[in-house]
């Protein structure tokens, strides 16, 4: 089954409190591959090598355990990759392809946990976009 | 018109204390038949006989006055249909078997409601996230 046109999701969070390690949940509406992940919010952070804050996408799978992570990014300078959050501009979640692949009812955890304090983001949403089908791993 | 490919808006609600009745929307933007709506959230509760959590979704129309059943689910033990809700895993509200209900219109507004029966907090949940499933178009009622 080929993959169609792109799909978004947009959920807003508002406020996040990245000490508490808060957690948003999305969940895959039928078979997908998701393309992208991106957040936006109105605080910057600049890249750091200990106040940083750390985005984790795990898919739960049907059942709530499961433990893949579909997607991460960091502005911590430590980590080969990182990226500085600017306000108000798309922050990518680097998405890993190969698991990216969803089933319908795949339930997403997005986590915000932080290196140090005061890594706050404001008004903040998160954007899933998909593609419905199936991408290589369903061949 | 035909109803086309399934189109997905999540809201995300938050922390839930269901003894204060807590509310969400969700505003219709299109014709459409709703086919399916999703909670998933971070707490986990058994079905009990009589301390459980019901979620409520009504049409409030156009105009904020309706009140057209759209989907109900519970944890309520003595409901066969009641589902517990585990942490992170998708929860289906079971819509109403009238299906003509289902067709919504541009500006059709639903109303999420969260209430409780027994014991407080028998009802609160965190890291709630509500998902609305539709298909644009229209189905067997605007045929």
């Amino acid at each position: 089954m080929p993959m169609s046109g792109l799909m978004a999701d947009s959920i807003h969070v508002g406020t996040v409190d990245a000490t508490g390690s808060p957690v948003f949940y999305w969940i895959a509406p039928e078979r997908c591959v998701i393309e992208a992940i991106y957040m936006v919010n109105t605080t910057g952070h600049v890249v750091h090598g200990t106040n940083n804050t750390v985005f984790t996408v795990t898919n739960l799978g049907q059942a709530g355990a499961g433990t893949a992570v579909v997607a991460a990014q960091t502005n911590d300078s430590d980590v080969a990759g990182y990226v500085a959050i600017t306000a108000l501009v798309p922050y990518s979640i680097t998405v890993a392809a190969a698991y990216a692949e969803m089933v319908a009812n795949d339930v997403i955890k997005i986590v915000v946990t932080e290196g140090a304090a005061a890594q706050d983001l404001a008004a903040a949403s998160f954007q899933i976009r998909y593609r419905r089908g199936c991408g290589l791993y369903y061949t | 018109m035909p109803s086309t490919g399934l189109v997905t808006h999540s809201i995300y609600v938050g922390a839930v204390d269901a003894s204060d009745a807590p509310v969400a929307y969700w505003v219709v933007p299109e014709r459409c038949v709703l086919e399916d709506i999703y909670m998933a959230c971070g707490t986990t509760l058994a079905k009990h006989a009589d301390n459980y959590a019901t979620v409520t979704v009504l049409n409030l129309g156009q105009a904020g006055g309706g009140s057209t059943a759209i989907a109900v689910q519970d944890t309520h033990d003595d409901n066969t249909a009641a589902v517990a809700i585990a942490a992170g895993v998708g929860w289906q509200l079971i819509k109403t078997t009238t299906t003509a209900s289902l067709e919504l219109v541009a500006g059709d507004v639903l109303k999420a409601t969260f209430t409780e029966t027994g014991a407080a907090t028998s009802g609160d949940l965190v890291q709630v996230t509500l998902q609305f499933r539709f298909r644009p178009g229209c189905g067997v009622a605007y045929t």
